[in-house]
C-alpha cells in the first residue's frame, strides 16, 4: 500500500484506485505519516526543510464551516472530442457542396451557349443575303470557334472539358502505337 | 493520471466536503508555499502565521475555484495577496509581484494570533532532518539515489525516469518507493520525537 502511496504523490498513480486509496489515507493514521514522510523527504531535498503547518491548519479547519461548491457538470472529452469531429465533417462537406454546386449547375448552360452564338451568327446572318452569307458566315463561325478554343483553358469549367481531348490523345497514341 | 491530476481530484474532494482532501493538499505544498512567502517577510513564524492563513482563506474560497489553472497556481495567488495584506497591516511595505486582487483584499483579521513558534528546538530540527536525509541518500545504492533525484529535484515524470534509466516504469516506481522507504526509516526515530508535531 506504501508503494501505492508512493506513486500516487508522484502522480502516478491508478486512478481506478484513487477512492481506495483515499480512503486508506482518510482512515489509517500510519498510513497518512507516510505521506507527510515522504513529501518532507521531498521538499527536505529541495532544501525546503521546515516545521509543517499541517496540525495547525488541521486545527483551524475543523472549527471552519464545511466547503459544499456546486458541482459542475462534467462533459466527457470523448464525446466532445465526437461531436466536434462530426461538426467539422459537416462543415467539410457543405463547404465543398457549395463551391461545387454552381459550377454543376451552370456547366450544360455553359456548354450550350458556347456554340450558340456561332449558330445564332449563321442564323442571323442567313435571312439577310443567303449568298454572300455562306461566305460571310464562315469566317465568323469559325473565328468564334477558334476564340472559345483559344481560351478554352480560362474557362472555370477546364478541369472536367480539358479531359476529353487528352482521352482522346492518349487513346489515338495507344492506338498509333498499337499499330 | 496525469500531471495535476491528482490534485485536481483532492480539489474536488475538498469542495464536495471533505476537508481531509483539503488536509492533503496542505501536506502537499506547505513547505512551497512557505518558502513563497519567506521571499517577502523575512521572519520564519510569520512566515508560517501566513502560510496558514493562506490555506483557510484557500479552503473557504474553494467553491469559487473551477480548475481553470494549477492549484498551486491559485494557491500562489492567494499566498501572495495574504502576505501583502498581512505586510499592509504591519505598515511594512508590500510585495508588487502580482497584481493586487480585490476580493483578496481584507486584512489579517488574527494577526494579533501571531505568535512566535520558530524555536531554537525547531530550528535544531530543521537541520537534523536535512543532515539526516543527506546521510540517508548518501547511503543509497547507486540507482535508487538516481530515481528519487530524477523525480524530486528533476520533476520527471516516471516515464521520462525509465527513459533516461532504461528501465521499465515498474522498476521506476519501485525504486522510488524503495529509496522514500529508505530515507524515511532513518527520519522515524527523529521524527517520532516530535509527538504530536508534524513535519
Amino acid at each position: 500500500m506504501r508503494e501505492r502511496i508512493s506513486a500516487l504523490m508522484d502522480d502516478e498513480g491508478i486512478e481506478s484506485e484513487l477512492d481506495q486509496d483515499m480512503l486508506r489515507l482518510r482512515t489509517d493514521s500510519a498510513l497518512r505519516r507516510t505521506w507527510d514522510t515522504y513529501h518532507l523527504i521531498g521538499d527536505a531535498l529541495r532544501g525546503d526543510v521546515a516545521p509543517g503547518l499541517c496540525a495547525r491548519v488541521s486545527e483551524r479547519l475543523a472549527a471552519e464551516p464545511t466547503v459544499l461548491a456546486p458541482q459542475r457538470r462534467k462533459v466527457d472529452a470523448k464525446v466532445v472530442q465526437i461531436a466536434l469531429s462530426a461538426a467539422a465533417g459537416v462543415a467539410g462537406i457543405a463547404l465543398v457542396g457549395w463551391l461545387a454546386l454552381p459550377q454543376w449547375q451552370s456547366e450544360p448552360g455553359q456548354m450550350a451557349s458556347a456554340s450558340p452564338p456561332a449558330v445564332a451568327a449563321i442564323g442571323v446572318a442567313a435571312p439577310a443575303s443567303p449568298a454572300p452569307a455562306a461566305s460571310a458566315v464562315t469566317p465568323a463561325a469559325v473565328g468564334v470557334e477558334n476564340y472559345l478554343l483559344a481560351h478554352q483553358r480560362f474557362s472555370h469549367a477546364i478541369a472536367i472539358q480539358g479531359v476529353a481531348p487528352y482521352a482522346r490523345t492518349v487513346a489515338d497514341e495507344h492506338e498509333g502505337g498499337a499499330e | 493520471m496525469g500531471d495535476r491530476e491528482l490534485d485536481r481530484q483532492l480539489v474536488e474532494r475538498a469542495q464536495r466536503g471533505d476537508k481531509h482532501a483539503f488536509e492533503l493538499l496542505v501536506s502537499k505544498y506547505q513547505r512551497k508555499l512557505s518558502r513563497l512567502l519567506s521571499r517577502f517577510i523575512k521572519d520564519a513564524a510569520e512566515v508560517e502565521d501566513v502560510a496558514q492563513e493562506a490555506f483557510i482563506k484557500a479552503y473557504r474560497a474553494l467553491p469559487s475555484f473551477r480548475g481553470d489553472s494549477a492549484f498551486y497556481t491559485w494557491l500562489y495567488r492567494i499566498g501572495i495577496n495574504t502576505a501583502k495584506n498581512y505586510l499592509v497591516a504591519m505598515g511594512r511595505r508590500a510585495p508588487t509581484v502580482t497584481t493586487f486582487d480585490s476580493d483578496e483584499a481584507e486584512g489579517l483579521e488574527d494577526g494579533d494570533q501571531l505568535r512566535d513558534i520558530n524555536t531554537p528546538e525547531s530550528m535544531l530540527m530543521s537541520k537534523q532532518i536535512a543532515n539526516t536525509v543527506n546521510d540517508a541518500m548518501a547511503q543509497l545504492p547507486e540507482e535508487l539515489r538516481t530515481a528519487i533525484q530524477l523525480r524530486e529535484i528533476e520533476g520527471l515524470s516516471y516515464e521520462d525516469i525509465a527513459a533516461v534509466m532504461e528501465c521499465p516504469i515498474g522498476t521506476v516506481r519501485s525504486r522510488i518507493f524503495r529509496a522514500r522507504e529508505a530515507i524515511a526509516e532513518r527520519l522515524r526515530p527523529l521524527l517520532d520525537t516530535q509527538g504530536d508535531k508534524r513535519w
